[in-house]
């Protein structure tokens, strides 16, 4: 026995959903962010077949040369993929169920929607229809862009036109940040150091921080975009368009990159950073009103890159047993300690474009270290200690050690992905400052953001 | 990242370095009081000296400076062989990730002392951090066996059949565990809801999960790390890890005791 599955499933398990929710209110919820992405996915699904059915007739016409016919083969085989992976996942015991992290859930489903755009747009250039998008555009420009976006995506090999049928998009690592494939051909480069605190950095820190709390804090505006004129939001390919010809993909979740954009507009300041407290109320989450970034897979990134750092700074191993570290080091522990922090500011975002694709070029880390005082600020984080440091204070230099290892070793560590996602991060949120400096109404742009319009 | 460790080395003048040598709640003290009493005139007896070359070697090993724990204990073991100088040597080669000489060392206390069973359980989780996770799983068995009572035993165990994804005989050594473990039921809460989720019992491990969390917030922070090494070990993209993350961190990882009782029901 066949058992035929549809598209329209969908209608059928939001309903359950919606079910289930009321009936246990209590106790589950449907995540806002699974039901708009299901819905989308569901319109990619019914999309794609009837993409494959003009495609199909388009192919058996005399219109089209035999090269044509070979790669319209090839994509009909990417649509059947999208058709079947795309109804295997709405049929996904994790997805009707709710089992699990429902962000998770749904950054696999939206990433299998951008799958399906992908193809979709692979298959309308054949079919003659023009971009409809800036981004369109430029991924028809660009192939090679096409196939690292595709490797991004769902993990697959996909230049259009080779044997190897796109379009899987379940259980990609995307959102999990194997950011590699979109990565792959773009060189940063990483200027670092470690900076001895003084009483007047201190003071600096804290005023623009509002406290002290160590941490890892992605700050500053983007550099090498030039006067900005205009930006918009491309939901279907999750990007940043900007003056209607430079593109920026996003690397993180719509729902997670519209916390941030709201955070930058919201806070004077514009901070975006996470200080991991050993018990979780003790993090302390920087912004005015922080709990707008608080509970993305951002500040996730941001405070277990801190854990990890600071493990390495402080010769700690709990984040850090088994880790390779370049040249053979081993972090170092000090015989005797003092109440300090370390501070890892991630800046200087520089951002080069290369046929109409923004892209990351280069990047600061600067490390901190200082004493601190037994009173803490109002937003739970610390003070340093002028006593200490007017005194002349140095850290054990053991962790100078340390923390001169990681500022020269920035590359090597973001190979690891939680930097690398780190660093996407703060790319993104250097963006967003921009904007925000160049009159751009980042209130709306989440909105767009989040809404996927 | 913040850092609060108390300074060693109180500024309290010693009473005795033999008192110093032999406490064991300041590292940095006992260090001090073993090389004071190590260098007092006229020299101690042999018997004495390697006792305090013994104690200092501890000192340096629970300091995490391997190689003073090695000379110290070596000169011990060359004055006076005995099985507990060969196992704190034994365990300062592990740090030190010399897992053949560590076994032999702990193979050899074991001949000194057959009954010396905590041994096992030593030599198990030298096996189990060196990658011979059957290994470690026969030394925890002799463990238990000679020790039932002793809740550990079955912890680490469950350790190792988790890596071997046995994860019912994990969830039941867990289960024994947390049956006799009086202060730290959220370590086996975790170590269970890690094998829960391997079992995909996603509703059983949360709950496991969260009252871990109740016992001590540090388990949230892990269970994050957890996930992330997870996500590495799945996608293969782990370049700059000596091993699969997470299996590694199964091996090593410590957990943290119970800070809180748990929430009365209801």
């Amino acid at each position: 026995m066949k058992i035929v599955r549809s598209c329209m499933y969908l209608i059928a398990l939001l309903g359950m959903l919606a079910g289930f929710a009321g009936a246990q209110a209590d106790t589950k919820q449907v995540d806002p962010h699974l039901a708009a992405t299901l819905a989308k996915l569901n319109e990619a699904c019914e999309k794609a077949k009837q993409t494959k059915a003009a495609l199909a007739k388009a192919a058996q016409s005399t219109g089209m040369t035999s090269a044509q016919k070979a790669q319209a083969t090839e994509t009909l085989k990417g649509l059947d993929h999208v058709i079947s992976s795309t109804t295997e996942l709405l049929h996904d015991p994790a997805v009707t169920r709710g089992i699990g992290d429902p962000k998770e859930i749904a950054g696999r489903v939206y990433s299998a929607v951008q799958v399906s755009a992908l193809v979709e747009r692979e298959a309308q250039q054949q079919l003659g229809i023009a971009p409809a998008s800036p981004t369109e555009r430029l991924l028809e420009k660009n192939k090679s862009l096409m196939y690292r976006f595709s490797q991004a995506w769902d993990g697959s090999s996909y230049s259009g036109n080779d044997d190897h049928a796109p379009g899987g998009g379940n259980g990609t690592k995307f959102f999990r940040g194997s950011l590699s494939a979109m990565q792959e051909s773009s060189v940063v480069y990483v200027s670092s150091s470690y900076q001895p605190s003084t009483p007047q950095s201190a003071e600096k820190i804290q005023n623009q921080d509002r406290g002290i709390g160590g941490g890892v804090m992605l700050e500053g505006s983007a550099r090498g975009l030039g006067p900005l004129s205009s930006v918009k939001y491309d939901a279907r390919y999750n990007a940043l368009i900007m003056n209607d010809r430079l593109i920026y993909f996003i690397t993180m979740p719509p729902w997670d990159a519209a916390a941030l954009c709201a955070e930058i507009d919201d806070d004077p300041h514009e901070l975006v950073g996470v200080s991991e407290g050993s018990r979780d109320k003790d993090t302390v989450y920087f912004g005015l009103h922080p709990q707008l970034y608080k509970n993305t897979g951002l500040a996730q990134d941001v405070m277990l890159t801190d854990a990890f750092l600071g493990g390495v700074n402080f010769g700690g191993s709990d984040f850090t047993a088994g880790y390779k570290f370049a040249d053979g080091y081993e972090p170092k522990r000090p015989a005797t300690f003092s109440e300090m922090i370390v501070r890892f500011a991630f800046g200087g975002f520089t951002f080069t474009a290369k046929d109409g694709e923004l892209a990351l070029s280069s990047l600061t880390l600067d490390v901190t270290m200082m004493p601190v005082d037994k009173k803490h600020a109002v937003n739970g984080s610390y003070l340093p200690d002028y006593a200490e440091l007017r005194a002349g204070w140095a850290p054990p230099p053991e962790y100078v050690d340390n923390a001169q290892y990681i500022a020269s070793h920035v590359e090597y560590f973001r190979s690891e992905r939680i930097i690398a996602r780190t660093v996407s991060d703060g790319a993104l949120a250097a963006l967003f400052r921009s904007y925000k400096e160049s009159g751009v109404n980042l209130k709306a742009l989440a909105s767009h953001i989040a809404n996927g319009t | 990242m913040f850092v609060a460790l108390i300074a060693s080395g109180t500024g309290i003048a010693p009473a005795d370095p033999a008192d110093d040598c032999t406490q064991n709640k300041d590292q940095n003290l006992r260090v001090q009081g073993c090389t004071a009493f190590l260098s007092a005139s006229p020299a101690p007896a042999a018997g004495a000296q390697a006792a305090a070359l013994l104690f200092r070697g501890e000192a340096y090993e629970v300091l995490g400076q391997y190689d003073a724990a090695i000379a110290d204990t070596t000169a011990s073991i060359t004055a006076k062989a005995t099985p507990l100088a060969y196992s704190v040597r034994a365990y300062a080669y592990q740090s030190k990730r010399k897992f053949d000489v560590a076994i032999a060392d702990y193979d050899t206390a074991l001949q000194l002392k057959p009954d010396y069973v905590e041994v096992y359980d030593y030599r198990g989780g030298c096996r189990l951090v060196a990658g011979d996770t059957a290994g470690a799983v026969k030394d925890y068995t002799l463990f238990i066996k000679a020790k039932p009572d002793e809740p550990s035993g079955y912890f680490s165990r469950a350790r190792a059949e988790e890596l071997l994804k046995k994860d019912d005989a994990a969830i039941a050594d867990i289960d024994r565990f947390l049956s006799k473990a009086a202060k730290a039921q959220g370590a086996g809460l975790f170590l269970r809801a890690l094998a829960d989720e391997d079992k995909g019992l996603g509703a059983k491990a949360q709950a496991d999960f969260a009252h871990a969390i109740e016992r001590n917030s540090r388990y949230a922070m892990k269970r994050r790390w957890v996930e992330y090494l997870r996500s590495i070990q799945a996608d293969h993209d782990y370049a700059n890890w000596n091993d699969k993350p997470y299996d590694l961190f199964l091996r090593t990882a410590g957990f943290p005791d119970d800070e809180h009782a748990p929430a009365a029901a209801g």
